[in-house]
């Protein structure tokens, strides 16, 4: 792979002396690897992408190196790096080729040279034809690749994308997300992206970072992610596992609406995890363990089921095939122990 | 009709106080004893030209050292926050209140013959220094009324731009200076157009400062001043009057359609 390696280590940033955006953290990104960062709202994505993009200095001790260069003194315009914002930023005063065209410009990049390289990463990035346009004449999903070939077209050493998807229709956004995931990929350029959305990270990431309160709480392949999540967080943010909460006796946890047999032994924790296809439907007189529905979504390809009075909060499922209960409906539940996440 | 009755406060006003008092103006200018060649006697007039030209001078120096001054300054107050920025804010506003008398008078007080300029310099260089009574006294104090207006204007817009893109442009390698010029008064050029408007036409019309200075200072508005009250010759201070209403609005339309151009010609 070519590309710049990335890496940050023990970068720390506090707000005004007190709001610990960003906990001290090292992380490392392979050259060309493109690395999702995933969390909630507030969790200090934004502040991280910042502070590899040079628009944040990290706290003291902090540093943060393109391959073996330390450019954490660097300011974001010596970096090199190219950066989608979130609200895109792109320049209302600029035809879509004037934005595109703006790194090269700057740089002193004249003529054929730029025209050139400017046709190469408008037509590399779909948007042939829109040379002359201006930006209030495009369309959600048109802007968003103007910013990525506008942040692209100087060949930056890392590529950095804040919630690239987020301004968009929802409607839209699945097409846009693998669209954006097939570009990204074709570029083999190193690249961070942040979002909050599991599917998104998964869709277009090689390898994510799950962010919590500051920290990461995992890094991991989306696949591994998935499987073998290590902590809660990731177990019920990523997967959208279910949490079991009941007293373990013998390998058994009993629950409000049963028993379970988990066959963990030794050391028994007090909840367990289990995701959402995992459970199966059967009948409540042969079930250990039964709930109501109280929610019922078809979806066309599965349905999700909501089921109360099994653990504390309500049980996910989602259910393949067409014949679903309905709600108000008593149900068995069928959980495999080799199933079961529990840590 | 529900839009015809919006409408008609606009209607209303047009005709009471800009059509019919402007044809009025203009209808008197022509019914001296020199009717229309009125006109021909302005333009053939070297004193009423030379002060046409100052106050056109005059007005046009304030403009441009007052956007300079206050996008300067107003840029500043954007993108810092610091202890008494309010208090700053709100002060530097206070000589929207003040009459051109007033402004007059403290230009007076500062560049005058018993000024605070002239006594530091006599005392300090041994030198005299008096500006507040020539075409200097009158730029101050032109400046010192327009920067608040403009820095207001400024100020609102630029509080509104999308910190964004900045970041945007430095992300791509634009330097301070190219930052400035490709994306911060591209996004502040309308506050910029409509405050220099105001500051240039405001300077045109300006006339209570002047009065105060005084003694030799020629500007447009004193010069009808003068016709009206000592000349009592009223058609002339009528057509003079249309004289300066019309260079200042053609000097604003060619204002406005170069800025035009050259923002759509830029980046
Ligand atoms: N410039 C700032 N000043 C003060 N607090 C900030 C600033 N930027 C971010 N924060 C705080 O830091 C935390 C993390 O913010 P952010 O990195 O934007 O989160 P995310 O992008 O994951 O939503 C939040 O609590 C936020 O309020
Ligand atoms: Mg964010």
């Amino acid at each position: 792979m070519t590309g710049t390696e990335l890496q940050l280590l023990g970068c720390a940033k506090t707000f005004g002396g007190k709001t610990k955006a960003l906990l001290p953290t090292d992380l490392v990104v392979k050259p060309g690897e493109i690395l999702g960062l995933l969390g909630p709202s507030g969790c200090g994505k934004t502040t991280m992408l910042r502070i590899m993009a040079g628009l944040e200095t990290p706290d003291a001790g902090g540093k943060v190196l393109f391959d073996d260069e330390d450019v954490t003194k660097v300011p974001i315009e010596h970096r090199s790096i190219g950066m989608v914002f979130q609200s895109y930023a792109l320049f209302p005063n600029m035809s879509v080729r004037q934005n595109v065209g703006y790194g090269l410009k700057v740089r002193g990049i004249d003529g054929p040279e730029r025209d050139g390289r400017v046709d190469e990463v408008m037509a590399f990035c779909r948007l042939e034809g829109l040379a002359d346009r201006a930006i209030d004449q495009l369309s959600g999903g048109q802007r968003q690749r103007v910013a990525l070939a506008r942040a692209v077209a100087p060949r930056p050493r890392v590529l950095l994308l804040d919630e690239p998807l987020s301004a968009l229709d929802a409607a839209l956004r699945d097409t846009l997300r693998d669209e954006l995931a097939m570009i990204l990929r074709g570029l083999s350029m190193t690249a961070v992206f942040v979002t909050h959305d599991q599917s998104e990270a998964m869709a277009i990431a090689d390898s994510i970072a799950v962010m919590k309160a500051g920290r990461i709480e995992q890094r991991a392949a989306p696949e591994v992610l998935y499987r073998d999540p290590q902590t809660d967080f990731v177990a019920s943010f990523v997967g959208g596992a279910n949490r079991l909460a009941g007293r373990f006796e013998d390998g058994e946890l009993h629950l409000d609406g049963g028993t379970l047999k988990t066959g963990i032994e030794g050391n028994q924790p007090d909840h367990i995890f289990i995701r959402q296809e995992d459970i199966q439907i059967s009948s409540p007189d042969v079930s250990a363990l039964r709930g109501t529905v109280i929610g019922r979504v078809y979806l066309g390809t599965h349905t999700k089921l909501t089921i109360a009075g099994v653990s504390e909060t309500p049980l996910v499922v989602s259910l393949q095939g067409a014949t679903a209960p309905q709600i108000g409906e008593i149900v068995g539940l069928d959980i495999p122990a080799t199933s079961l996440i529990h840590f | 009709m529900f839009i015809f009755f919006c409408f008609l406060p606009l209607i209303v006003f047009s005709l009471a106080f800009l059509a019919l008092p402007l044809v009025r103006l203009f209808s008197a200018s022509v019914e001296g004893e020199l009717g229309w060649s009125i006109y021909g006697e302005i333009l053939s007039n070297p004193r009423y030209m030379q002060s046409l030209l100052d106050t056109v001078l005059v007005s046009l120096a304030v403009t441009i050292a007052a956007l300079l001054v206050a996008t300067t300054a107003a840029l500043f107050l954007t993108h810092n926050r610091f202890r008494g920025r309010s208090l700053l804010i709100a002060s530097l506003t206070f000589p929207l209140a003040f009459p051109g008398v007033v402004i007059g008078f403290l230009m007076i007080l500062l560049g005058g013959r018993q000024g605070l300029v002239n006594n530091i310099s006599s005392n300090v260089f041994d030198t005299r220094l008096v500006f507040a009574y020539s075409m200097v006294g009158l730029f101050f104090g032109y400046l010192y009324f327009s920067i608040p207006r403009v820095l207001l204007t400024v100020m609102a817009t630029a509080e509104k731009l999308d910190p964004a893109l900045v970041e945007a442009a430095r992300s791509l390698g634009a330097a301070p200076l190219q930052v400035l010029r490709d994306v911060t008064l591209p996004g502040l050029a309308p506050a910029l157009i409509a405050s220099g408007a105001i500051a240039f036409a405001t300077a045109m019309g300006a006339f209570g400062t002047a009065f105060t200075l005084a003694t030799d200072i020629d500007v447009l508005p004193m010069v009808i001043y003068t016709e009206f009250t000592l000349s009592a010759n009223i058609a002339m201070a009528c057509a003079l009057s249309v004289l300066l209403g019309l260079v200042t609005w053609v000097l604003l339309m060619f204002a406005r359609s170069l800025t035009g151009t050259s923002i759509a010609a830029s980046g």
